[in-house]
């Protein structure tokens, strides 16, 4: 797989106007730090939790719609027309999704922390509908690229994932007012899954085949073995749903046996990547995304032994917190902190014919900050977790509630700085 | 990483070069903070300095000359001029950073560091690096994959040679 010419010469004239993807960065990031907030105040149902609204399912979207959703959709809107060559039909079909999701999502979640169907019902319509709009832009994208048909495969997955997601979603969400579900916890636990595994998993793994080798300098890799990596992901999303809606917990643990596969090839190419990198400093986003690496494994396999009933009751909080924060969060961060200065830099003006350095748009020492706030915050919050102890879990969301306020800042600075450079470029070559 | 030409795996073995370059001025600059220069009779700083000079003297001008005049006119012919422009907008940008790092190498050799030069050459390699990393992300992301696919056996051994004959 070549990813081409994708950086250079057209890559600028594909790109989204800065507002589009930096609307979604900002809102996640701005979920982010409500996100721990709720963690703080749900602490005391944290370890036990296993559904059902509340506090906790609510910390819980604020983490998945509102963190993983917005920021996900944010970079996939511009990395996807660089990385196809294809760009976006126009930007306010994307104005108008977000317009739908953000307020939906925060809408939603007032109802879970209240108890409240009719304001579930009324977020999940607006973030749902949001959601099928962005769905329908990134599938139109994917079915114009013929040349990155691993990524493109990944990104088929994740796309189908999200559409199904949102069904099942809105079906768990209307369920609370009408009954409509016969199993509204196995419906939760295939919405689960297909939120982790199909929809972020994906496009977390699908980019890692592009990004990663950009950022390190490195060959992108090819041939046979991503193709079953990919299968094998196909597989346990499958599978895993299907033991989740039958309630069958022998086909569930089949699917994380595959996921596992699926895993240990995804590592074995990014170690690959790793090593013949030609460049060797990487920085704190690398340290976050290879944590992240080393944790997704380790995830599973703690959800292969609470799908046995061998952690305890709490079993299901820690195998979820571990995925969904240890892994997934991580490595979004990681990234995250990447993608912002790099588009940023795409859409900085020349001063004098010479470009800002991405030195000059970043902030490093919020990010020192939120590396290890973040890291202080997932390993309190699991002890929280696993020994039942909600003032460590309340340590843990504190540590992290100041890590995503060091992000915060750390997105300030680079958009201050992105606008101070363009205007000044205005000014000077007028 | 390998290519399927020999230009293209000559460009990538000039590009690790430098790579490997600019990791050793990375060194020199972490160990040695502002105010505090380093000995430039040294023996790995002299070797540094000399390895400044030559590099970028003969092979990054040369590599960038031979891509301006055979390569992204190639590209060009082909209708893909953008490339070329961004790339050369970017050895514009680099080409006196890079000399500029060449005199102070060549007065740090001959006089060592002052602490004034040797902030300026702090600031300078920071840049230079940044820069350099970036543009050969861009032509090892890009540039190099595009080549290995536009050039036959015959256009190979041509650009081999005249690259060889320019050096």
């Amino acid at each position: 797989m070549s990813i081409g010419p994708t950086f250079l010469g057209g890559a600028q004239s594909r790109l989204l106007p800065p507002s589009v993807p930096f609307r979604f960065f900002i809102a996640g990031i701005a979920f982010h730090i409500l996100m721990w907030a709720f963690l703080f105040y749900a602490a005391d149902l944290a370890p036990d939790f296993a559904g059902g609204p509340g506090p906790a399912l609510a910390a819980l979207h604020l983490l998945t719609l509102g963190v993983f959703g917005t920021v996900a959709i944010g970079a996939a809107l511009q990395m996807l027309p660089v990385a196809t060559r294809r760009p976006m039909p126009a930007a306010w079909p994307l104005r108008l999704a977000f317009w739908l999701y953000v307020p939906g999502v925060l809408v939603l979640v007032h109802g879970m922390a209240n108890y409240s169907p009719a304001w579930m019902a009324a977020g999940g319509v607006l973030a749902g509908g949001g959601l099928f709009v962005l769905a329908w832009l990134l599938a139109g994208n994917l079915r114009q690229a013929s040349d990155l048909p691993l990524v493109s495969a990944y990104g088929w997955l994740a796309v189908s994932s999200l559409f199904i997601l949102v069904l099942l979603g809105l079906g768990l969400v209307f369920d609370f007012s009408a009954a409509l579900l016969p199993d509204h916890r196995a419906v939760a636990l295939a919405h689960l899954t297909i939120a982790v595994f199909g929809f972020m998993g994906m496009l977390a793994i699908g980019f890692s085949h592009v990004l990663v080798p950009m950022f390190t300098l490195a060959a992108a890799p090819t041939g046979t073995i991503g193709r079953i990596g990919l299968g094998a992901w196909a597989a346990a999303i499958l599978i895993c749903t299907a033991g989740a809606l039958a309630a069958a917990p022998w086909l569930f643990a089949l699917g994380l046996c595959l996921a596992l596969a699926g895993t240990g090839i995804y590592l074995w190419t990014m170690n690959a990547i790793w090593t013949k990198r030609m460049r060797k400093r990487m920085g704190l986003s690398f340290l976050l995304v290879r944590i992240s690496w080393a944790v997704l494994p380790l995830g599973l396999v703690l959800a292969l032994a609470a799908t046995f009933d061998l952690l305890g009751p709490r079993g299901p909080a820690i195998a979820g917190f571990v995925l969904l924060w240890g892994w997934l969060l991580t490595f979004l961060m990681g990234i995250l902190q990447r993608i912002m200065p790099f588009l940023a830099s795409m859409h900085a003006a020349k001063i004098k014919g010479k470009p800002p350095l991405l030195s000059e748009l970043t902030a490093e020492r919020p990010l020192q900050i939120h590396a290890y706030g973040h890291l202080a915050a997932l390993v309190l919050a699991v002890a929280g977790i696993a020994f039942g102890i909600p003032l460590l879990i309340q340590a843990g969301a504190a540590a992290g509630f100041f890590a995503a306020l060091a992000f915060a800042a750390f997105a300030l600075v680079l958009v201050r700085r992105l606008f101070s450079n363009n205007e000044v470029a205005a000014s000077s070559n007028a | 990483m390998h290519h399927m030409r020999n230009i293209t795996n000559t460009l990538h073995n000039e590009h690790m070069a430098t790579i490997s370059l600019l990791n050793r001025m990375e060194e020199q600059v972490m160990a040695h903070r502002p105010g505090n220069p380093p000995n430039a009779a040294d023996d790995e700083v002299a070797k540094l300095l000399r390895d400044i000079a030559s590099n970028v003297e003969s092979e990054i001008s040369g590599h960038f000359s031979f891509e301006e005049e055979h390569l992204f006119t190639r590209l060009a012919e082909m209708g893909d001029e953008n490339i070329g422009i961004l790339l050369t907008e970017e050895h514009h940008v680099m080409l006196p950073i890079g000399q500029r790092l060449v005199a102070l190498s060549k007065e740090a050799r001959q006089n060592g560091f002052t602490v004034e030069n040797w902030e300026e050459f702090r600031r300078l390699v920071g840049e230079f690096i940044e820069r350099m990393i970036a543009h050969i992300q861009k032509e090892e992301m890009g540039l190099l994959p595009v080549l290995d696919d536009v050039i036959d056996d015959e256009e190979d051994g041509q650009l081999s040679t005249a690259y060889a004959m320019s050096r």
